[in-house]
């Protein structure tokens, strides 16, 4: 049976190169949070995205909510950005390597639940999705 | 003389909103379709710009209410406590986030304000004026794991004695009066692999209160077996049915959490009719929300059938 909490974190086919004059300089792709209420920036920890098995430093990604970017390693200072309940996020990423043939692109973060526990005894739903991406 | 009424809260709606994309709105709308008179709205689930909506927003939203002849049931507020990276709201933040929610739900002419236990007796007692100027009654929900005689509510308690429930009480989800498993339980059990026969049996042994361990070794449980056996000792042997008077003694808004009504409207696992008996025992007068969470387990339930027929059975308890 799918549930809510077991739908797809990586939206399928929002990958995309980000180039300029024939040169590669980057990708983006979208994802949700699988939760039932919207979510601030501050409560998804550990966000760590790889492609081909290479993490990606969160000083080269930007998260775009609402229209505006933040640098994902600010993520944790993000208290009053919400991402709501059923959009979506896109995750840019700053990548000079080939992007053409077939990848694996991964995502996994930790959704700390924001009104359970208290520091150090939080309550967290770990998200974990992956897919191949062409180009 | 009781004065129950039917509400239902957005919560129940969650896979609607999330992956449906149907609107508020349409959510009113259908619920008001069915017969419902109130909605509760959930914050955090819905409101643009959590926890600070625009005016714009608000007036939008009395407007829409108000079009569907629906009255705002309760403001679902949250106290997000863990909300920034590495340390609490503090006392007086948690004071300010709150009567922030107080104000949202007076605007939008809601006399509830449903909000989490993680708040505080003390915060409580320092919103008492806010209380009696905007005339809300704050309630505290009473959800599984917790129960009125642990630490955490044992302060709850005495203030609502003190109070006499005018200004504060609880909220009991319906969730902590299941007896049995539901359906949702049933079904992820088949799906896990245990057979309609061997799942019969591990739930007469249950229902017969024989000890887990007893109960493995009787059957000669395997491993799949024995953990369902185990989830639904976990699950479902502790209730609070005992306290079922005390809280709806203190209570002016609860919500009728559910997981899956059958279509002779029949719950495997909560008896409404020995909550709604008790509801009248002790003259409730306020809503009663539904809260469907059958897509915790199953997305492909019709929300909006699920929701008729809380409608429909507790109209026929009522």
């Amino acid at each position: 049976m799918e549930n809510i909490f077991t739908r797809t974190a990586l939206v399928r086919d929002s990958f995309q190169v980000i180039s300029y004059d024939d040169i590669q300089y980057g990708f983006f792709f979208r994802f949700n949070t699988k939760d039932t209420r919207g979510i601030y920036l501050s409560c998804l920890e550990k966000f760590t995205v790889e492609l081909d098995g290479v993490e990606i430093s969160p000083y080269d990604m930007t998260i775009r909510v609402d229209g505006k970017e933040y640098l994902v390693a600010l993520m944790p200072e993000l208290s009053s950005v919400v991402l709501d309940l059923g959009k979506e996020a896109t995750v840019k990423v700053r990548w000079y390597g080939d992007l053409s043939g077939e990848h694996n692109l991964s995502l996994s973060f930790f959704d700390r639940v924001p009104f359970i526990g208290c520091t150090g005894r939080t309550v967290a739903a770990p998200a974990k999705d992956q897919m191949k991406v062409g180009v | 003389m009781s004065n129950i009424k039917l509400s239902v809260s957005t919560f129940s709606a969650g896979k609607d909103f999330a992956i449906d994309g149907i609107s508020l709105e349409d959510f009113v709308r259908r619920a008001a379709e069915i017969g419902y008179t109130g909605i509760e709205l959930v914050s955090a689930q819905l409101v643009p710009g959590y926890p600070y909506p625009t005016d714009e927003w608000i007036e939008e939203t009395k407007a829409l209410l108000e079009k569907y002849n629906m009255e705002l049931a309760a403001y679902g507020g949250y106290v997000d406590v863990v909300r920034f990276s590495g340390r609490d709201l503090t006392k007086e933040e948690i004071v300010s986030l709150t009567r922030n929610d107080m104000v949202i739900a007076h605007r939008l002419g809601s006399k509830v304000l449903k909000t989490g236990e993680s708040i505080g007796a003390d915060v409580l007692r320092e919103l008492l004026p806010d209380c009696e100027r905007w005339d809300i009654w704050i309630g505290m929900e009473l959800h599984g794991p917790e129960d009125l005689h642990g630490a955490r509510w044992t302060p709850y308690m005495e203030l609502f004695r003190e109070d006499g429930g005018k200004h504060f009480g609880i909220v009991p989800d319906t969730g902590i009066y299941q007896e049995m498993p539901n359906e949702m339980f049933v079904r992820e059990s088949l799906e896990a692999g245990v057979s309609p026969e061997r799942y019969a049996a591990i739930e007469a042994g249950f229902a017969a209160k024989k000890p887990v361990d007893d109960l493995c070794a009787e059957l000669n449980l395997n491993e799949v077996e024995a953990k369902v056996a185990n989830q639904m000792y976990g699950g479902y042997t502790v209730n609070q049915i005992a306290d079922m008077d005390v809280s709806f003694q203190y209570s002016r808004y609860a919500h009728g959490k559910y997981f899956y009504l059958e279509e002779d409207l029949r719950d495997r696992g909560i008896n409404f009719a020995n909550i709604v008996e008790c509801m009248k025992r002790q003259n409730y007068d306020g809503f009663i929300s539904a809260e469907y969470e059958g897509y915790f387990h199953d997305t492909s339930e019709d929300t909006f059938e699920q929701l008729d027929r809380f409608y429909r059975l507790m109209e026929s308890l009522i």
